[in-house]
């Protein structure tokens, strides 16, 4: 919905990811929820505004907020743990995942015998 | 009708001076700074109608100086454009030396419809002041291409 927005807006100065929605109030609404979860009224006025607006001569370290960084780490995470039993299959092995790193081992299983292992960090 | 189809910006010789004193006021300190300028489009001519100086974090890095406006006051700011039926159109800020759009502006721009992202790239005029050293100047010309003309009166 956010990139159909910006599209038709012209607003392509930034990607869709650096935008949040939020009522006229100003709380934030998930992204992840369907509209009609939301129970809007006929009448309701969402704003579609940017994360944040940056200029200067350098890039900072963090532009996003850690707790958002935080709850994205989670997500991503809980996605991952959700396949998990694939990835196994296909000899990805996650051996530690604390923020905001995840360890993952490769393995190559389908050598006889098993072996290769690669061991990745993946900051994120 | 979009801001792309803009010919001529013309901006209140009050809105100037504001713009200038928040930028020096800034850059007294070190810092740079964030100015927005907001107002209604008629055709091809732009009347901008409001100066914004929103309320704005300032880092002094070890590698530089840079700006940032958090989500909830753009979010205020966008009511604010919403309920006044104002429209954002010029986004301006400092520079501590040389007046150019540094990768930080064109990734991050408050600024994000279309003609401000041409703008960004490549031709727009942004008054970028370079304030921290002197002589003290302020930029007025469009360069590039595209062009547009701005009027101050």
């Amino acid at each position: 919905m956010i990139a159909r927005a910006l599209e038709q807006t012209g607003n392509a100065g930034q990607p869709p990811d650096n935008w949040e929605l939020r009522d006229a109030a100003g709380a934030l609404l998930s992204l992840d929820q369907k509209i009609a979860d939301f129970s809007f009224p006929p009448d309701v006025r969402l704003f579609l505004n940017l994360k944040a607006g940056v200029g200067g001569a350098v890039i900072p370290d963090q532009f996003v907020d850690p707790q958002v960084s935080r709850a994205k780490f989670d997500r991503e995470l809980t996605e991952y743990r959700q396949l998990e039993a694939d990835y196994r299959r296909r000899g990805w092995l996650l051996v530690r995942a604390e923020f905001p790193s995840v360890h993952v081992v490769l393995a190559t299983p389908q050598l006889t015998p098993p072996a290769g292992f690669v061991q990745r960090e993946v900051p994120s | 009708m979009t801001l792309a189809q803009v010919e001529q910006f013309q901006v209140p010789a009050k809105i100037v001076r504001q713009t200038e004193e928040t930028l020096r006021a800034a850059g007294a300190k070190g810092c740079e700074a964030f100015v927005l300028w907001s107002g209604r489009q008629n055709g091809p001519l732009f009347n901008i109608l409001t100066v914004h100086v929103p309320k704005q974090n300032a880092y002094c890095l070890s590698s530089g100086l840079c700006v940032r406006v958090d989500g909830d006051e753009l979010h205020r700011l966008n009511v604010w454009l919403y309920e006044a039926d104002e429209i954002l159109a010029i986004q301006i800020h400092a520079h501590p030396d040389e007046a150019y759009h540094s990768e930080t502006d064109d990734t991050y721009p408050i600024l994000a419809t279309l003609v401000a992202f041409q703008s960004s790239q490549r031709s727009f005029a942004a008054l970028v002041s370079s304030h921290l050293q002197p002589p003290y100047t302020v930029s007025r010309q469009m360069v590039g291409p595209s062009s547009k003309p701005i009027s101050f009166g």
